[in-house]
């Protein structure tokens, strides 16, 4: 830089004086150029969070949409179909149920005429009677008793040459026409129940945390004096309260027996405690990271929160920090019934919680334990949690809703295994939730 | 952690190490953007939007100079495209008030404390401040003040002039100048 000649002592003074000067910026300044800097990555979670859940919400609308479950399709052979009436006879005479709508297509498939539906029920008079399996009944008969002797006689091939010839293509067409006259019966078809259910739940909770010490914590490391009976355990040299939070989400689930269930799903997770910091002069507080035996790497950050009870005297202004969790879990578990008594039962269910954090303002204590600093980089962004719950479910006619208490453990620590201090998160909550069977 | 070891691993986008950076040369590079800034908010925006384009541009330094010289011009670009861009020279000047002045390059005071002269610096109006903040604290010389704040050579320096005129008066009336003699003999 090419310098003018009217710089002068008094321009240099000025550089002098001011070009050294120092002044410490807020935390948001960090946190927000750490947000852009790695949002990117953070995005990709996000999207693949909410595509996985787009996924989930298709598959289940598409159960919901097709009343037929895949593990009760029935395929039969040409020759197990006699001409005859398309009436299904019940043995009960009095009534006579349709096998209904669209999932008794007649399919031409490899090497069979295949006829799939699901074990229905019809209802005549609004009294909802079981039908019965098209072959058990043995009655379920095509409308032609001359087209049957002519497909009983053909396989595959034969049977493509039918769809080509005009009078069996005719024919086909009016089998065709009489299943969707059937199919627009008014009488109700109730899916029986499967083995799949769903549910949504809503859990108020409150979130608290322990802390753990690696490293032996003695009164020369502390640097200050400890006016405490407990001796030196981490979590009497800091104050805390515990804050309200929520979770909210949704599950599949699968009926391995009568009494156990295995679930999946996707769970939101906003967490947050408080903690006792005193608001003093910006200072610069140092956290020793460290691996193995290899010497301590010191880390550096500036922070306006000492922390009250890591000191002997009072500090000055006391202030209640929050530190909250975002997270996204997606947990995996099952459920037992204890007890089935009436309109409900008496369950209890566990569950891994694989968690990716969205968002999270932490604070860490320094490594003299004097202060409070914030540092997103010694986060864990990906942990494991465990939830444990006991409920009561009541039926409730096409619905069970559910309530009892639950509790959630983070079994990784919260920071990353170099910082000396292992923070665990607990929820205590109250999960209300409804569970719907998927037909 | 050296200087090196930081570079590398910004380079490699690490978090820990860009945070240790940002530590390191933030302090400084504030109060570098409060010189410019109408008050600290702005000028922890212009500190994150510099920041952030230090990250991005890493590896374009190419370790001829200093890395702090290479971090405060990129703070310095950023502070004054942020200006440019919220037209704060559109603020009218009090050039009257400032011609009278006139430079007196022996009034040396023995202390100066720095924060002192840096809030008597934003006392200035912006226009002159940022010409002086350019000039003297920079290091900038008049033509590539004029090619950055897209004015006339000529314009930067008597803004410049008068600038300094003005401060000059403003550290006097603080105390934080000593007046020339004849100065101070007018004021008795």
């Amino acid at each position: 830089m090419e310098k003018d000649s009217l710089r002068g002592h008094f321009e240099q003074l000025l550089n002098e004086r001011t070009g050294e000067f120092k002044m410490y910026p807020t935390e948001r300044v960090w946190n927000s150029i750490y947000r852009r800097l790695h949002t990117r990555r953070k995005w990709h979670f996000i999207g693949g969070g909410t595509f996985a859940l787009m996924i989930l919400a298709g598959v289940f609308v598409l159960m919901q949409d097709n009343p037929r479950p895949p593990s009760k399709t029935f395929s039969h052979t040409v020759s197990a179909i006699k001409p005859g009436s398309r009436m299904l006879a019940t043995e009960n005479t009095s009534s006579i149920h349709t096998v209904p709508t669209r999932s008794n297509e007649l399919n031409f498939n490899a090497g069979e005429l295949q006829f799939s539906s699901s074990p229905l029920q019809s209802t005549t008079s609004g009294e909802d009677i079981a039908a019965l399996n098209p072959v058990h009944a043995g009655t379920f008969e095509l409308p032609s008793p001359e087209l049957a002797p002519i497909i009983e006689t053909h396989n595959l091939f034969s049977l493509q040459k039918a769809q080509n010839d005009p009078l069996l293509t005719s024919r086909l067409e009016s089998i065709r026409d009489a299943e969707a006259a059937l199919s627009t019966s008014p009488m109700r078809v109730i899916p029986s129940p499967t083995r799949y259910s769903w549910d949504f739940h809503f859990e108020p909770s409150v979130s608290y945390r322990t802390l753990k010490s690696r490293t032996t914590i003695t009164s020369a490391s502390l640097g200050f004096i400890v006016v405490d009976n407990n001796g030196y355990d981490i979590n009497h040299l800091v104050e805390q309260r515990p804050s309200v939070g929520f979770e909210v989400g949704s599950d599949v689930r699968y009926a391995l027996t009568s009494r156990w269930n295995l679930k999946a799903g996707l769970q939101f997770n906003y967490s947050r405690y408080t903690a006792a910091a005193a608001i003093v002069q910006q200072h610069t507080a140092i956290t020793n990271l460290s691996v193995g035996s290899a010497p301590p790497t010191p880390v550096s950050n500036t922070t306006p929160y000492a922390n009250e009870s890591g000191h002997a005297g009072n500090m000055g202004d006391v202030t209640w920090i929050p530190d909250q969790r975002i997270e996204l879990s997606v947990p995996v578990g099952a459920e037992f019934e204890i007890l089935r008594t009436g309109g409900f039962s008496w369950n209890v269910a566990g569950t891994f919680q694989p968690s990716y954090i969205l968002n999270a303002k932490a604070f860490l204590l320094s490594s003299d334990y004097q202060s409070y600093v914030q540092n997103p980089n010694l986060l864990r962004t990906w942990n494991m949690n465990i939830g444990a719950e006991t409920f009561l479910r009541f039926n409730r006619g096409d619905v069970q809703i559910q309530v009892g208490p639950q509790f959630r453990y983070q079994l990784l620590p919260s920071f990353i295994s170099s910082y000396p201090i292992s923070e665990h998160l607990y929820d205590i909550g109250f999960k209300i939730g409804v569970v719907r069977t998927i037909r | 952690m050296t200087e090196d070891v930081l570079l590398q691993g910004c380079l490699h986008k690490d978090a820990a190490a860009q945070q240790e950076f940002y530590n390191r040369y933030s302090p400084k590079m504030l109060s570098v953007c409060y010189r410019f800034a109408k008050n600290r908010e702005d000028a922890e925006d212009m500190l994150q939007e510099g920041f952030i384009r230090i990250f991005s541009q890493i590896h374009q330094f190419q370790h001829k100079g200093a890395l702090e010289g290479w971090i405060r011009k990129i703070i310095v670009h950023t502070c004054i495209n942020m200006l440019k861009k919220n037209k704060k020279f559109s603020e009218s000047v009090d050039i009257q008030y400032a011609q009278h002045l006139s430079v007196r390059e022996e009034a040396v005071p023995a202390v100066i404390q720095a924060k002192q002269v840096i809030e008597c610096i934003r006392m200035l109006p912006i226009g002159y401040r940022t010409v002086l903040n350019l000039f003297a604290i920079e290091g900038y010389n008049h033509k590539e003040i004029s090619e950055m704040l897209d004015i006339e050579e000529s314009t930067s320096r008597s803004q410049y002039t008068r600038a300094k005129a003005m401060l000059e008066d403003i550290l006097i009336r603080k105390r934080i100048l000593l007046a020339p003699p004849e100065k101070a003999l007018h004021q008795h």
